[in-house]
């Protein structure tokens, strides 16, 4: 934890939770870890943030939630992705892919 | 999919709040608890590491707040804290709450009452198959009389069933043909029928309730009768096998093949049974002497005009012989148009104009609101100010105001249902005017609608203003002075005064109009008729056909009525004639005069009427006899034809020249019929109802003719009483049955009541209902004037206070409200009248001896409102006379 986190880039968190979740279905804390470890830090998530995130994503479908027991023995409420996710997750990142290039083809246009 | 997972997901929010909020504590705990169970790991004690965690990762207690408020079920929930909120405020102004849905409730229940109307009226199609495609088609006089509706002649009707490709189908009714005795149910009885084609009820679309309707069949039959429901259950009986039994009609055995559902009614709404025009009727073997009204169906997509069009090349086709090619031409018109104008001819416009006027009743009613929620708003400055340093943001304190806007005009919404169904049941029971058949005023589901969006408008009308200005609440200055504001904003008094003068004018608008209406009805009320109605008795006697087929016959039996009658106790005089006195004569007879050029059917006019009358005919009735003499015994069948004229058939037919002795004729009438009669008298004109205008009284040019020479097969019995007159009906009905029991009479009236119902109820109730309008729009208006004029002079009082301390006289303080308040009020008429004489000339035809421009209304409505407008000003401008300068000022 050397940097200072950043923040996310603007509407990229609806993508990283449904990546996350597409790798394993996991809980809230699980969600903020996994998206800290890969980013190796960079992104570190706010609790209010990322759990608006989760409900809204909830409730337009493409993840769901139900409660279970953790590792150690803590009920908790795992999420997983439904097809409607997957569906989402694909475009997204297609869409992010695009995004991604043309920014940089611009920037090395100097 | 997504939508229904919010909806019900923000409805567990809602509804099983407890349950979804513990699971989310649950959950963020759990994400707290091992964040820290990682921080525990590198050895921080629990306390520490949660401390930790928080920072890194935000307040917990705040992300609840945030992620709770992200649905949509949180804007729901502050709605409902709103209200609830509101709901206290107003409780604890509860005169204010009262006097602000009272006057919203006047506004909606009276707006309520009259769209309900028109919607029954208006906006309800007619109960028949496609009928938004029904037309009636009528003929239209191109000179003489102007009259604008006549039947066809049967023979036109055949030609366009025949060759017109605009219509679906084409049927003619008439129910003017005379009216059948039904014998055998309780002695003899006339009963209304309504003679039709084959195709009527197909036409209309409407089943009978029990067996069947006319049907080819039936053409080669005497006589076969469809039944009106409540005449088969009244007065046949209602019994289910009389379908298939017989009936006798004028000694004529008719079969009953059906009767209608209860709910059928057609023009006109009294028929008791429908007759067909068969192959072997009167219609049939003399087409061109015949008339009906036609009701056809458009086909789909043929306009009115396109129809229209066609007809007219038919009919100028197929009467080239006739009187009608050269007088007449057709006329189509929507059947909803033509019913509603059947009801009443000014209908549509007597309730577009109670609408306006409803309107600008719940106009200044909202303004009304508006002022005091200003003034209420005043009193609440430091309750938003705090609210606004809470934190609340201008549209969150915007919002709470418009909550309880809308709780007051919900609220308002409810009273004035309530209100509305009460009058709508008392005006189903009191039925002060004639409505359009089959329509039934009622609260149903689109006048609900109404309502409902009209509070929401009403809420957006009296909540904009004073919402908009809290919302520019300057927290500081408030907080500073403590909220004991002593002066308030120019801005905020300008508003208020505006108001002020909007109500004003919208009231004298209103007044003017009411002021115009009632007017017309006392000038029309006080126009002489020519004739007296009062005390007089009338009803319809009709003479069985077979038993009395001949003149001498019906002359004969007429006398002897007259004589038995005559004899009764109370009975001042008694009287004929073949129509109702004042009904409106349809002067469809031509004459020639003798002495003058013979006529052709290019010159003949068929402006005048023909009425047979019995001898004691003018005197009854309080005519005038200004030449001549009247009829009298010794007028009979053998001796010399005579005839008594009118004024305005003097001045038609005769340049004014004296008429008496000279002869004259029906123009056109078979010979036989027609003997030059020498006019003997001329007597006054009796006004009669015009059938195209409401409130208009017409002089037709009549001849009247002796009963005993020209005895109609149906009359008008007229008789002149010091008895009770609805007591005359048994009396008469059973003097006549002792000279022949099978004379039915039917119809019995009191003259003057039924002059008042067909003439005067109409312009009646529209000017008692607009005046009531107008006098609550004066109320109001008064009410808010004085309001805001004594919240300024409250809000004045140290300034008065210093004013009188400083030598002020208390006359000077008196003058300075009422200046305030006048200037005002003068402001308002001035608008007013200008608005007043623009919009009352819309009146047109509602208006009778009276111009829409008329100064002298506009001069007296605007003084009534002065002198009210100044009672109220010196209410307050006195209590700002009484300020003690002593105490005014220690409140500093």
């Amino acid at each position: 934890m050397s940097a200072k986190p950043s923040d996310l880039v603007q509407g990229t968190l609806d993508m990283l939770i449904l990546k996350t979740l597409a790798l394993e279905p996991t809980h809230g804390y699980g969600i903020a870890v996994r998206i800290e470890q890969m980013s190796k830090g960079v992104f570190r998530l706010n609790a209010g943030s990322l759990f608006v995130a989760i409900q809204r994503l909830q409730r337009d479908g493409p993840i769901n939630g139900e409660w279970k027991s953790s590792e150690n023995n803590r009920r908790a409420k795992y999420y997983l992705l439904t097809d409607q996710g997957r569906k989402r997750l694909s475009s997204e990142m297609r869409e992010w892919g695009r995004q991604v290039t043309a920014i940089a083809r611009i920037l090395e246009a100097s | 999919m997504s939508l229904l997972r919010s909806i019900t997901s923000g409805l567990r929010s809602l509804f099983r709040k407890d349950q979804v909020s513990h699971e989310l504590d649950e959950e963020l705990d759990g994400f707290l608890e091992m964040a820290a169970e990682e921080k525990m790991k590198q050895g921080m004690t629990h306390k520490d590491a949660l401390r930790a965690v928080r920072l890194e990762r935000g307040s917990l207690d705040i992300s609840r707040e945030v992620i709770r408020s992200a649905g949509w079920e949180s804007f729901v929930e502050t709605c409902w804290q709103d209200l609830r909120y509101g709901a206290r405020s107003l409780a604890k102004n509860p005169g204010f709450a009262a006097v602000a849905v009272l006057t919203l409730a006047l506004g909606v229940g009276t707006n309520t009452i009259i769209f309900s109307i028109i919607h029954a009226v208006l906006l309800t199609p007619l109960p028949y198959r496609d009928s938004g495609r029904l037309v009636v088609i009528y003929d239209r006089e191109t000179r003489a009389t102007g009259l604008s509706k006549l039947m066809d002649l049967y023979h036109d009707f055949k030609e366009y069933r025949e060759y017109s490709r605009s219509f679906d189908r084409l049927a003619g009714m008439t129910w003017v043909r005379g009216n059948p005795t039904l014998t055998g149910f309780g002695g003899s009885k006339e009963v209304r029928q309504a003679q039709v084609t084959l195709d009527f009820f197909s036409l209309l679309g409407v089943s009978p309730a029990l067996g069947r309707t006319f049907a080819q069949e039936d053409m080669a039959r005497a006589c076969t009768v469809v039944l009106a429901y409540p005449f088969w259950r009244d007065t046949l009986g209602g019994q289910e096998h009389m379908i298939g039994g017989t009936i006798r009609l004028d000694d004529q055995a008719c079969e009953v093949i059906g009767v209608m559902p209860q709910t059928f009614t057609f023009f006109p709404a009294e028929t008791e049974l429908w007759t067909l025009i068969n192959s072997n009727n009167r219609f049939e073997r003399d087409p061109l002497h015949h008339d009906l009204a036609i009701y056809a169906h458009l086909k789909p997509g043929v306009s009115i005009p396109a129809a229209l069009a066609e007809l007219t090349l038919l009919h100028d086709h197929g009467n080239e012989h006739q009187r009608h090619a050269v007088e007449t031409q057709p006329i189509v018109l929507p059947l909803q148009e033509e019913l509603t104008w059947l009801a009443g001819a000014n209908l549509r416009l007597s309730l577009i104009v109670l609408f306006s006027a409803v309107s600008a009743l719940l106009l200044i009613a909202c303004v009304n609101v508006a002022n005091l929620l200003l003034t209420r708003s005043l009193a609440r400055q430091r309750e938003l100010a705090i609210r606004a340093a809470l934190g609340s943001g201008t549209p969150r304190l915007i919002r709470q105001l418009l909550t309880e806007g809308l709780l007051l005009s919900l609220s308002a919404a409810a009273l004035g249902i309530f209100l509305a169904i009460g009058v709508i049941h008392l005006f189903n029971i009191a039925h002060p005017i004639a409505l359009p058949l089959g329509a039934t005023v009622r609260i149903n589901a689109p006048v609900l609608f109404f309502t409902a969006g009209l509070s929401v408008l009403t809420t957006a009308l009296f909540g904009f203003v004073p919402a908009w200005k809290a919302s520019k609440i300057d927290v500081m200055e408030v907080l500073k002075t403590n909220g004991q504001s002593t002066t308030q904003g120019v801005g905020h008094r300008m508003v208020g005064r505006t108001l002020i003068v909007a109500q004003v004018t919208l009231s004298l608008v209103l007044l003017t109009v009411a002021g115009l209406l009632i007017e017309s009805v006392v000038h029309f009320a006080s126009v002489p008729l020519g004739f007296a109605a009062n005390r007089v008795a009338t009803m319809t006697i009709s003479m069985p056909p077979r038993t009395y087929a001949e003149d001498v016959d019906r002359a004969r039996i007429y006398e002897r009525i007259f004589d038995q009658l005559q004899a009764l106790p109370g009975v001042q005089a008694i009287a004929l004639s073949s129509v109702v006195p004042f009904r409106p004569i349809y002067g469809f007879d031509a004459l020639e005069v003798e002495g003058q050029p013979p006529r052709t059917p290019e010159t003949a006019h068929h402006d005048s009427g023909l009425i047979s009358v019995s001898p004691q005919y003018f005197a009854a009735l309080g005519i005038s006899l200004l030449a001549g003499r009247a009829f009298n015994a010794d007028d009979q069948l053998q001796t010399e034809p005579v005839a008594i004229v009118n004024e305005a058939l003097v001045k038609k037919y005769f340049d004014g020249e004296g008429p008496l002795g000279r002869h004259l004729r029906s123009f056109g009438a078979p010979r036989e019929h027609n003997p030059w009669r020498r006019v003997v008298g001329v007597v006054a004109d009796e006004k009669t109802g015009n059938p195209f205008q409401e409130m208009s009284w017409l002089r037709t040019p009549c001849v009247f003719l002796p009963v005993a020479q020209v005895p109609p097969a149906r009359g008008t019995l007229l008789i002149r009483s010091s008895v009770d007159l609805m007591s005359m009906g048994n009396i008469v009905q059973s003097q006549i049955s002792r000279l022949d029991p099978r004379i039915p009479i039917s119809n019995l009236q009191n003259l003057e009541q039924l002059l008042v119902k067909e003439h005067f109820a109409y312009p009646r109730f529209r000017a008692l209902v607009v005046g009531c309008f107008a006098g609550f729009a004066l109320l109001l208006a008064v009410i808010g004037l004085y309001g805001v004029l004594s919240q300024v002079v409250a809000q004045r009082t140290h300034e008065i206070g210093v004013r009188r301390s400083l030598g002020a006289q208390a006359r000077r303080i008196l003058w300075m409200v009422l200046k305030e308040g006048m200037s005002l009020v003068v402001l308002g008429v001035g608008l007013g009248a200008v608005t007043a004489w623009f919009l009352a000339r819309f009146l047109g035809s509602l208006l009778y001896g009276v111009k829409s421009n008329d100064p002298m209304t506009l001069a007296a409505v605007s003084f009534l409102l002065v002198v009210a407008a100044l009672a109220a000003t010196l209410v307050p401008a006195r209590k700002a006379m009484r300020v003690d300068p002593i105490v005014a000022l220690r409140y500093e």
